[in-house]
């Protein structure tokens, strides 16, 4: 990444967070309505109070579960009574206080604005000797409702008591209030016997708005059952494809566990954190049966563990499914997640990925939050507070809390339709728009009802096509690590300003620190883009091939190598230097076009005491070629020790390689003697181009024709007939030139071949030259025929020169 | 980019008539040895190729008439060759094909020399 890019980004996000949190602080309703405690006062609170009834109580362990009522939350949105705001509050903390030794329990529920509004005491036994009248315990029970709202006691009125069963007595009193119809306070106390069991004071709202207010938002039941549904179809499809991903070997094993292990993870440390997780700690660890073994604490965990388990499964099988298909693009947009996982974290790809997804984080929120304000000018603009954020306010540690909600579909969704659905898509449809029109069609729809901040058909489908097409552009312009990064970095973003927004300095202090290390991540992720290691070629190439691809490659490195020592072997096969034959130059060379090639040239000692020298080529190229040619020469060596004759030579060969080569092949061939004492030139031509000969004497410029077919073509008979011997006198500075096509029909870019009129032309020209020398103007001429383009046939030539 | 190549068979007088098209190299000779092939398949073992259009021939293609020649000719039948191209019979000839096929001027020649031989094959 160059520098210039990362300071654009940087700049981004230092725009771009502040004016989030601007917008977030004037529109969202959790800025609004306030939490005065954290965790721990909240906890203090409680355990003061259960002190004042059980002294034993302040031993006793103590979880908190946190809520928020809609309903209140949408009151208070509605044009709200100003008295009765003040005694409200959406969000609650219910502190459990379970005494691991007996059945006694102290439940006590705080509102947001710190005051106690539930209190409730489990197993506590009535005294069986004193009876007390229906007189008594309303006394009780009054002194007890009193303790909750000491300064507006007198406002309430006497309602009714009844009997909610044998042992219990129910009193309960209301408070109305002038002009309002829509709410009540009610406070209610139930007493056994001399133990006030239960007292609370809660709004009660009218059942008709009630209704009224659930209404509004019955639109959105739809989108999140249809949420639920696209991502078990996702999983039943991905759960398809991941098995037959593993039949045909395509699935990377290591990487998809590691995804699964890091989701599972993630969840875990989110569950753990969170208050469903304390509600199970507190009901089942502290149970007296199971506290002697630790088994109550260990069952929590293991009931957490099983559904984090269960969370992250569907990112394994999208990952399992998707990962073959995404490496199957040109750009694998899974690769720097693939490195992240693999650990390669101080990579430039890896940071630079983290560093554009935490910089844009922002962009999200901020067009969620933009068009809830704008499309609904002139309204409030819709409130909605995330029952994940009271998870937020109480978690233990506050800055690993679990996920808003919103977040936490967001997550699925992306992980399924890009890291999955799409590149499946893309493989399929060679238009790549449709692909990205159904998935950003489809993750609009599921996107739709994540944010339940927004109200508003409208204002949700804007923000959720525009969100949805930010992230598609991303993912497939940066990767999917950065696309992940910023749902990620916007859920944390989002999270830390409800924290500074609220008025316990607490919860004020942990935002700002969360901001200082969301600023140190941005830094550490640049340093890291800029500074970091580079990626080896093995993990640049590594998304271009799974595993099994991977071994091919080491295969094709060992094929290469044996290539080479084949190569060297045919190489050393030619003879090394032309014989010595008195009153004759020869010259001979061999160019294969291949690392292996199928001409040959060879000289044969006859048994006679003349040399024999053979040119052949075998109809093809490459491996094939240099298996039959190297049987060529193998039987050639043999067959000259038996005779002299080169015809009757030719015809054994042919026969051997008639069976030899089934008539797929063959191979063109041309044996000639050269006699220095009677200076002739005895030669057969099985098929092969005819050479060139200059006659020294007069100056012609031959070829030499003689007829035969080429070897393997015919059995004995025909090939026999056929075949003629020609024999020709040599005198003092002939030239014979023995060639392969290699050299005759080498063509060039234009399409032309050298032909045989050249080399006759080039050996006109070559009167006076050693052999050696004709060799090589001869090469150097066909070079500069080719020009640049590469010889795609083996070059044989053998020039014999008399002296 | 391959050469293009093309190859049509057609019924005259009783034989097999494939006129072929072209370059035929190792990309291509598979056709050809499929159009063959579906000759013998269907028991018309007398062929006729005729190579008026045929500008470039390799080892390969030269390898599918070598392929089936002995085969067609234990059948009774034949392949010969007609039209051949300056270049293309240079290549033959170089080869010795002439001595194993019969190389024809036209068309018409080639179904005269099959009407030749069954002429002689009745006498």
């Amino acid at each position: 990444m160059s520098s210039r890019r990362l300071y654009i980004l940087i700049f981004i996000a230092v725009a771009g967070y502040p004016l989030l949190a601007w917008m977030f602080h004037s529109i969202h309703p959790v800025a609004k309505f306030g939490l005065d405690l954290d965790r721990r006062s909240v906890i203090g609170l409680a355990r003061k109070r259960a002190t004042a009834i059980d002294s034993d109580a302040a031993t006793w362990p103590a979880g908190v579960e946190s809520s928020i009522d809609q309903t209140v939350a949408r009151y208070l949105d509605d044009r709200p009574n100003p008295e009765i705001s003040k005694l409200l509050s959406f969000s609650s903390m219910r502190v459990e206080m379970p005494d691991p030794r007996t059945d006694k329990s102290l439940d006590i529920t705080i509102s947001g604005h710190g005051r106690i509004t539930h209190v409730r005491r489990g197993g506590f036994k009535p005294d069986a000797a004193r009876l007390l009248s229906i007189d008594e315990q309303k006394a009780l029970a009054e002194a007890g409702l009193k303790q909750l709202a000491p300064d507006e006691w007198q406002r309430f009125t006497f309602n009714q008591s009844s009997l909610t069963d044998s042992t219990t007595r129910n009193f309960s009193w209301q408070m109305i209030f002038p002009g309002e119809g829509r709410v009540k306070l009610l406070a209610d106390a139930s007493v056994q016997n001399d133990i006030v069991t239960r007292t609370s004071i809660n709004p009660e709202f009218a059942s008709e708005y009630r209704t009224a207010l659930r209404e509004r938002r019955s639109w959105l039941r739809w989108i999140d059952f249809g949420f639920v549904l696209l991502l078990f179809l996702g999983t039943l499809f991905a759960l398809i494809l991941y098995f037959r991903n593993i039949i045909r070997k395509e699935v990377r094993h290591r990487s998809t566990l590691l995804v699964w292990f890091v989701t599972f993870a993630a969840t875990g440390i989110w569950l753990i954190n969170s208050s469903f997780f304390e509600n199970i700690h507190t009901n089942v660890a502290f149970y007296p049966a199971l506290q002697r073994f630790y088994i109550g604490h260990l069952l929590s965990v293991l009931v957490v563990s099983l559904l984090a388990l269960g969370m992250s499964l569907p990112f394994f099988f999208f990952w399992g499914a998707g990962y073959p298909e995404a490496s199957r693009l040109v750009r694998n947009p899974l690769s720097p997640f693939e490195l992240f996982l693999k650990g390669k974290l101080v990579s430039r790809k890896v940071g630079a990925s983290v560093l554009i997804g935490l910089t844009l984080g922002w962009v999200s929120p901020v067009i969620v939050y933009a068009t809830a304000r704008l499309i609904r000018f002139g309204q409030p603009p819709g409130l909605f507070i995330e029952s994940t954020f009271a998870d937020l306010f109480m978690a233990r540690v506050l800055l690993l809390a679990r996920p808003l909600d919103s977040s936490v579909d967001k997550l699925y969704t992306t992980f399924l339709l890009f890291a999955f659905v799409l590149p499946f898509l893309l493989n399929r449809f060679r238009k790549s728009s449709i692909s990205h029109a159904v998935v950003i069609l489809v993750g609009a729809l599921a996107f739709l009802g994540s944010d339940e901040f927004v109200t508003g058909v409208a204002a949700a489908t804007v923000s959720s096509i525009t969100t949805v097409v930010l992230l598609d552009l991303l993912i497939f312009r940066a990767s999917f690590l950065a696309g992940m990064t910023a749902l990620l970095a916007a859920d944390f973003a989002v999270k830390l300003c409800a924290l500074t927004n609220q008025p316990s300095l607490t919860l004020q202090w942990y935002g700002w620190f969360g901001w200082i290390l969301f600023g140190f991540a941005i830094a550490g992720s640049a340093a890291v883009a800029l500074r970091g290691k580079v990626l080896s070629e093995e993990d640049a190439r590594a998304r271009w091939f799974s595993e099994d691809q991977l071994v091919n490659r080491e295969e094709l490195a060992l094929l290469k190598a044996q290539f080479q020592v084949a190569r060297r072997a045919q190489q050393q096969m030619l003879p090394e230097a032309p014989p010595a034959v008195p009153g004759v130059e020869i010259a001979a060379v061999c160019l294969p076009a291949r690392e292996v090639g199928g001409d040959l040239f060879d000289f044969l000692s006859l048994p006679n005491g003349s040399v024999g020298v053979v040119v052949a080529d075998v109809s093809g190229k490459g491996v094939p070629a240099s298996l039959y040619m190297t049987l060529t020469k193998g039987l050639l060596a043999s067959i000259a020790e038996t005779t002299s004759d080169p015809a009757e030579i030719v015809r054994e060969v042919n026969r051997h390689l008639y069976i030899a080569c089934k008539r797929k092949m063959f191979v063109t061939l041309l044996l000639g003697v050269v006699d220095p004492e009677m200076r002739t030139f005895t030669y057969a031509r099985a098929g092969h181009n005819p050479p060139v000969w200059r006659n020294g004497t007069n100056g012609e410029t031959r070829f030499l024709g003689a007829r035969g077919i080429g070897l393997g073509l015919t059995s004995g008979e025909l090939f026999d007939r056929t075949l003629e011997l020609e024999k020709i006198a040599l005198g003092a500075g002939d030239l014979l030139i023995l060639y392969s096509d290699g050299i005759s029909e080498a063509m060039n870019d234009a399409r032309e071949e050298y032909g045989e009129t050249r080399l006759k032309s080039v050996a006109a020209r070559a009167d006076g030259m050693s052999a050696s020398k004709v060799k090589d103007l001869i090469l150097g001429d066909v070079q500069l025929f080719l020009g640049r383009t590469p010889p795609q046939d083996d070059q044989t030539l053998v020039v014999v020169k008399v002296l | 980019m391959p050469n293009p190549f093309s190859l049509d068979v057609v019924e005259k007088e009783g034989l097999s008539l494939i006129q072929l098209e072209g370059y035929l190299d190792a990309h291509t000779a598979p056709q050809f040895e499929a159009a063959i092939q579906s000759e013998i398949d269907s028991e018309r073992y007398a062929v006729i190729v005729d190579c008026s259009k045929l500008t470039y021939i390799s080892s390969a293609g030269l390898g599918v008439f070598m392929t089936f020649v002995e085969e067609v000719r234990e059948k009774g039948g034949d392949i010969k060759l007609c039209g051949l191209v300056a270049r293309v019979r240079h290549t033959f000839e170089i080869l010795g094909f002439q001595d194993i096929f019969d190389l024809l001027d036209d068309v018409p020649s080639a179904v005269q020399r099959f009407g030749d031989k069954k002429a002689a094959e009745g006498a």
